[in-house]
């Protein structure tokens, strides 16, 4: 304080005066829910249908496998580095508890209790998460080839475990994850909601979080401020493997069995929503409540598209060109506050 | 308000009989971004055969006025001659073409390229027969411009193996005799350079004014005002201040031109030192470092001088756990420490300050307030494991207070703030961390004036407060005027020890230069 008196006795000090009004910023902090608010009005005006609670309940049922891998490849961008194996890690947990637990020929045989095979699903994640944050940061091996090359293992040893089968179905209580619900409303949906709490929680307010934004800003910088920098990658990975175990989770109790193909594409979809969702591919940026946006963003483009009985082999072009046209406009937005 | 009528042609001639040697002339140049006023009635001319510092605070117009001159940014009124000619609207091709070239400090060159390949870009030389580059021809024309300019490079060899200063000078041959250019405009060129270079350049400037060319250098250190310039012009918050001839100026006359005020850049300390608290034996970092022993005193500031490269910021780092050491031992009153990380060191009580803002120092994407507890987010964290929110913010609005950053708030972007005030938030989150020993390395470069001698004030504060200081810096007069006792790093380890008042800027510079 002292100091502050004596220094400004010799330098008044000049506030700076640079004001911008606070609902600017919030709309620009938020700004994929603008977009979402825009497709709504959009939707309003051209499919009507689309308003129908069921179908709204749908979207949000839907998206919540989705949404496990956007929020997995979140942590890992944040942290500055990438998974290219969430989606097999999910196909690979879900065919895993089903060998473990499922009555059928192609299965271990051991038909263990759902509780059970919950507890294995997760920690089969969190072991995949672990070898790769381990090869990534301790070993130093590059992002992309470690996780691509663990993305083609889980995929081979799925088909050796199911050899080609469709194993099921999953024991009742493992359905409830899919097909349960909690009061009137669908458990996919309590599963996504309850989880973006918690992270959203996790990211605003844990020292580990702090240190992950830091680590994904400048890992020099995190490290020379005394942040373990390995094993806040280490972890990272861990989390995206566990978050998509439960969109493994999630997926096995809506399809009451596992095979191989049980999702395909959301790998690309998981970066895209992502980075719609404002988190920044170069790491330290992202923030939970606008990377829910971007999952609803997603998923209301296709659906919309459905509904609007736009030619199916449209479909996919016609979202990648609005999900292109978001990324621009992104772009244009970040370019405005850079300049700032 | 001033109005800037164009000047008729009888008044032109005027204009220039009087300046006869004057290459450029600007006159009332206005530049006004938003609501700022960054260049307002700015009067500036460049002799033939000289070097023209301009010199002035972060913010205070430099840039912009030579990016006006360069054509860069359009002025809102003024005037711009360049031999005599009016510029009516002033584009980079035109002024290039007038024989201006601007080397800023990230250099523009191929650095895959040969240096022959380099000083002929666009221009290589052809063969008549066919029409393809003559390799034989170019090689030969480069050799006869580098013994031209005195410069010993073989121009076959690759761009990128060069060291920055020859690359530096290669660029300003290739500007000067392939570009035909006969003003350089020169960016902070001593920045990336250690002394010998330093000296290499000079005498490369030295000897291109001889040969009637002329420099506009714009620099933060005012030292190399005295030891390059003929005339040095002081911007301050837009205006001119003065334009005056360096041999009749003195350097506080400099800085009170630049801050406005006078100044006292070095504030009073109490000294008062005590008992040896600090020790480090046998310490070696490879390659550089070798049995480096240190002491450091409670309520001291020891001083380490070393060229760039000498090792020591490795030193330093090896130390204060950022880099692995092979062999040494640290103690901290009387305890043997125990120093594998960051981590290990802060908790000890050493913290270490990089001279790299940029790259070791802040995460420039996240905000103000989460760089500054970085370091100490253990003493904000409840038994829950969950940050307080409310005391961290407290905490951070004391550090903004205190050191007084000036910013628009904690939550503004740390890549946001300016250079000083960037490291105000370093030091911060460093003094959040309850050291008891600090390395700074070179805590002010590029810190304006102001922002210098806030960090020397904290510096005294926390040396007051019973802890210590080891300061690692390029800046002569900084170590002179702050250290207790400078230990010069020869070869590794300490070669001789200065006490307080022994030893003046002139020879340490000497010590230094002698050393590269």
């Amino acid at each position: 304080m002292n100091l502050n008196k004596k220094f400004e006795s010799i330098f008044p000090v000049k506030k700076e005066k640079r004001t911008r009004s606070t609902i600017v910023v919030l709309l620009l902090d938020n700004f994929v829910w603008l977009l979402v608010a825009v497709l709504l009005i959009v939707a309003y005006f051209t499919t009507p249908v689309f308003f129908k609670s069921s179908n709204l309940v749908n979207i949000l049922t839907q998206s919540s496998v989705l949404a496990m891998l956007v929020l997995a490849e979140t942590i890992c961008l944040i942290s500055g580095y990438f998974d290219m194996s969430i989606e097999s890690t999910l196909i690979f947990t879900s065919v895993f508890a089903a060998w473990l637990m499922a009555p059928h020929p192609a299965a271990s045989g051991l038909e263990l209790n759902g509780i059970v095979g919950i507890f294995a699903i997760m920690a089969a994640g969190a072991i995949i998460g672990a070898v790769n944050g381990f090869l990534i940061a301790y070993m130093k091996m590059n992002a992309f080839i470690a996780t691509l090359a663990m993305s083609i293992f889980l995929l081979g040893s799925c088909v050796t475990i199911s050899q080609g089968n469709t194993i099921g179905p999953f024991p009742d209580s493992f359905a409830f994850f899919g097909e349960g619900k909690i009061g009137p409303i669908p458990a996919p949906i309590v599963v996504l909601v309850a989880v973006y709490i918690i992270f959203n929680f996790v990211l605003k307010r844990t020292p580990f979080a702090r240190k992950l934004y830091a680590v994904g800003g400048n890992p020099n910088a995190a490290q020379a401020s005394g942040v373990n920098v390995k094993r806040v990658v280490f972890s990272a990975y861990v989390l995206s493997g566990l978050i998509s175990a439960i969109g493994g989770l999630v997926l096995s109790g809506r399809m009451g069995s596992a095979v191989l193909h049980m999702t395909r594409d959301n790998l690309m979809y998981a970066f895209a929503a992502a980075v719609i969702g404002g988190v920044s591919p170069f790491g330290g940026e992202g923030r939970i409540v606008s990377v829910f946006g971007g999952v609803i963003l997603l998923m209301m483009i296709n659906k919309l598209l459905i509904i609007a009985h736009v030619d199916p082999f449209l479909i996919t072009g016609a979202s990648g060109l609005i999900i292109f046209i978001a990324m621009l406009i992104l772009t244009i937005k970040q370019n405005l506050i850079l300049e700032d | 308000m001033k109005l800037h009528m164009p000047l008729k042609k009888d008044q032109l001639i005027e204009v220039l009989m009087q300046n006869g040697d004057v290459i450029i002339h600007l006159s009332g140049i206005n530049k006004r971004f938003g609501m700022a006023q960054v260049l307002s009635d700015v009067n500036f001319d460049l002799r033939q055969g000289e070097v023209h510092a301009l010199v002035g605070e972060n913010g205070a117009g430099k840039t912009t006025l030579m990016n006006v001159l360069y054509g860069l940014v359009p002025r809102d009124s003024g005037e711009v001659f360049i031999r005599g000619n009016r510029f009516g609207s002033v584009t980079t091709s035109k002024v290039k073409k007038a024989g201006v070239a601007l080397i800023p400090q990230k250099l523009q060159m191929l650095s895959n390229l040969s240096v022959a390949e380099n000083l002929f870009i666009n221009l290589w030389p052809r063969s008549k027969k066919t029409g393809l580059i003559s390799w034989k021809q170019m090689e030969a024309q480069a050799e006869k411009l580098l013994v031209k300019v005195n410069l010993s490079i073989d121009p076959k060899r690759k761009m990128s193996t060069l060291s920055y200063v020859d690359q530096q000078m290669v660029v300003i041959t290739r500007m000067l005799f392939a570009e035909k250019a006969d003003v350089i405009l020169l960016d902070e060129p001593t920045a990336p350079l250690v002394e010998r270079e330093i000296n290499l350049l000079f005498e490369f400037i030295e000897s291109l004014k001889k040969d009637g060319y002329s420099f506009i250098y714009i620099s933060h250190f005012l030292n190399e005002v005295f030891r390059i310039c003929d005339r040095a012009t002081v911007l301050r918050d837009g205006k001119v201040v003065f334009t005056r001839d360096v041999k009749s100026l003195t350097m506080s006359e400099l800085i009170t031109g630049m801050v406005g005020e006078d100044v006292e850049l070095f504030p009073k300390r109490k000294h008062k030192i005590e008992e040896p608290i600090f020790q480090v034996n046998n310490l070696n970092v490879s390659p550089l470092i070798k049995d480096f022993n240190l002491t450091l005193c409670r309520g001291e500031i020891l001083g380490i001088a070393g060229i760039k490269g000498s090792g020591r910021t490795e030193l330093a780092r090896a130390i204060c756990g950022l880099d692995v050491k092979q062999g040494g031992e640290i103690f901290l009153e009387g305890n043997l420490l125990k120093i594998r990380d960051v981590e290990d060191a802060l908790s000890c009580g050493v913290g270490y300050l990089t001279e790299d803002r940029v790259k070791w120092g802040l995460v420039g994407v996240r905000p103000l307030y989460e760089n500054a507890t970085l370091t100490f987010l253990k003493k904000i964290t409840s038994k829950l494991g969950l940050i307080k929110q409310k005391e961290e913010m407290e905490t951070v609005r004391g550090f903004i207070k205190t050191y007084d950053i000036r910013t628009t708030g904690p939550k503004q972007s740390a890549r946001n703030l300016s250079g000083g005030n960037q490291q105000k938030v370093i030091l911060s989150k460093l003094l959040g961390a309850d050291l008891k020993i600090l390395f700074l390395d070179d805590p002010t470069f590029g810190v304006d004036v102001k922002a210098k001698t806030h960090v020397y004030r904290i510096m005294n504060d926390f040396v007051e407060s019973g802890n210590s200081i080891v300061l690692i810096s390029s800046d002569v007069f900084e170590m002179v005027a702050m250290c207790d006792r400078i230990h010069i790093l020869r070869d590794g380890s300490v070669g001789e020890t200065y006490e307080r008042g022994r030893i003046t800027e002139k020879y340490l510079q000497e010590v230094l230069a002698h050393e590269s």
